[in-house]
């Protein structure tokens, strides 16, 4: 299991190896990187900020649920100035088949962009915006 | 006390700001002493959340004897 808050690159190859075992049968990967168009509008760059000892909190309670459930979790989200392209968040769950790999790798991530305090500030070439908040 | 302040918060106000709170108070005093000092942040406030040492707050009473540390969240966005 790691969970972790990072200002550097994310090395998703050490992190996927890391989830291999032998009780395990499955591995499901999320990779959520800096997309450039949403819709028609063109983003520069992401910087995200976080309240770190919360945020890290927030990601044990959702590990501990899938944990809880005899799988394996890998949760890393990275902070700081991010470009086009950038690896933003890896979320990985082993399990002993694939249908509760998917199933719990896409409950962690629905779950982060909920409830865990990281904000992202978008550098879009119109203005910028600020993540969550209603315009 | 200091309230701990994020995204549009902290770069707009800064990374703290200090406030009055009774000895006994609820979380939405919280946001709203902070919107009485600045209102053009009411409707971020309004859609934030109080964190209360590091744990999402409900509606109960808190002691303020008994609170190491006080946030503002506003709309996360991470993913």
């Amino acid at each position: 299991m790691k969970i972790e808050i990072t200002h550097e690159p994310i090395d998703t190859q050490a992190l996927t190896q890391s989830l291999i075992h032998n009780e395990y049968g499955g591995v499901d990967i999320f990779i959520g990187n800096i997309r450039q168009f949403t819709d028609d509008i063109e983003t520069e760059k992401i910087e995200y900020t976080t309240y770190k000892k919360m945020a890290e909190k927030e990601m044990h309670k959702l590990a501990d649920i899938v944990l809880a459930k005899g799988m394996d979790v890998v949760m890393v989200h990275r902070v700081g100035e991010l470009q086009l392209g950038d690896i933003a968040v890896f979320i990985g769950v082993a399990a002993p088949h694939r249908a509760e790999a998917f199933e719990n790798c896409q409950f962690l991530i629905d779950e982060l962009k909920h409830t865990v305090p990281i904000w992202k500030k978008e550098y879009d070439c119109d203005k910028i915006r600020w993540g969550g908040l209603e315009d | 006390m200091k309230v701990k302040l994020f995204s549009i918060l902290a770069e707009e106000i800064g990374p703290t700001t200090d406030i009055d709170l009774n000895s006994e108070f609820y979380p939405l005093d919280v946001k709203q002493a902070i919107e009485d000092a600045y209102p053009k942040y009411k409707e971020v406030l309004d859609q934030s959340l109080v964190a209360i040492d590091e744990e999402y707050a409900d509606d109960k009473q808190f002691l303020l004897n008994d609170v190491a540390e006080i946030a503002i969240i506003p709309p996360v966005s991470g993913g």
